[in-house]
């Protein structure tokens, strides 16, 4: 019984440890938004970070998205309409036949330097001081909602593993 | 197990915090936003210039004396 007893009580410590690293993480990332607020240098820099993130993660996603599309057997039509409604493509007709005749191939190519166009003519027309708390306001939403599920799915595991 | 798959969760929260905020920001209508931004200024603008000719019309008031007819 003992034992039992000691090896749930040294899974929850594993867990809460589990637990701590990932609270550790959010938290840096948070501290790392809400610190730059005063500093001007750090707002700068912070939202020059966050757009070499968005480019970075473009073509991740397109890349991602493209596999998500293949395995479900769908056609370039399809994947161009679900690309559309995430990202406001805003494509116009001949632009979407273009994308449309492409291989999937070319298309990870073609619409990821379509997107990452888009988006720096976006950040170009808004100052640095707004662009931080358009950033500020958007990742920090993002992160607490994704946190708040992933606590739920943690807990979850936990219960469904039986460690309380 | 639970270790794995925790990591698993964090590791698909990482990547929609990723994925969520790429499609937010790139949905976004950035000239729109300046424009709101420009007019939510000019509004501001005017209300204080309206605060400022309030305060004028009070003082003025304050400074007009009272004028009594003599109607006899």
């Amino acid at each position: 019984m003992e034992g039992r007893h000691f090896g749930i009580r040294k899974h929850l410590f594993d867990y809460d440890s589990v637990i701590n690293k990932q609270r550790q993480a959010i938290y840096k990332k948070r501290d790392d938004i809400l610190g730059s607020e005063t500093d001007e240098e750090l707002r700068k820099y912070l939202v020059e970070q966050i757009k070499l993130e968005i480019e970075e993660n473009m073509s991740d996603i397109v890349r991602q998205q493209i596999t998500n599309v293949k395995t479900l057997g769908q056609s370039t039509a399809q994947f161009l309409r679900v690309m559309d409604k995430e990202f406001s493509l805003k494509l116009e007709h001949k632009q979407f036949q273009a994308f449309e005749e492409m291989t999937f191939e070319q298309l990870q190519v073609e619409l990821s330097l379509f997107l990452l166009d888009q988006l720096k003519a976006k950040f170009a027309v808004m100052d640095v001081n707004r662009l931080y708390q358009i950033f500020k306001d958007v990742y920090l939403y993002h992160l607490d909602m994704l946190r708040m599920k992933h606590l739920d799915d943690m807990e979850y595991l936990r219960d469904k593993v039986g460690l309380m | 197990m639970y270790k794995s798959e925790a990591y698993d969760k964090f590791q698909t929260l990482l990547y929609r915090l990723k994925f969520d905020v790429t499609a937010y920001i790139a949905s976004i209508d950035f000239a729109m936003v300046q424009q709101q931004d420009q007019a939510q200024q000019v509004v501001m603008a005017n209300s204080q210039s309206e605060a400022e000719y309030l305060k004028m019309l009070e003082k003025v008031s304050a400074e007009v004396k009272e004028i009594k007819f003599d109607l006899s």
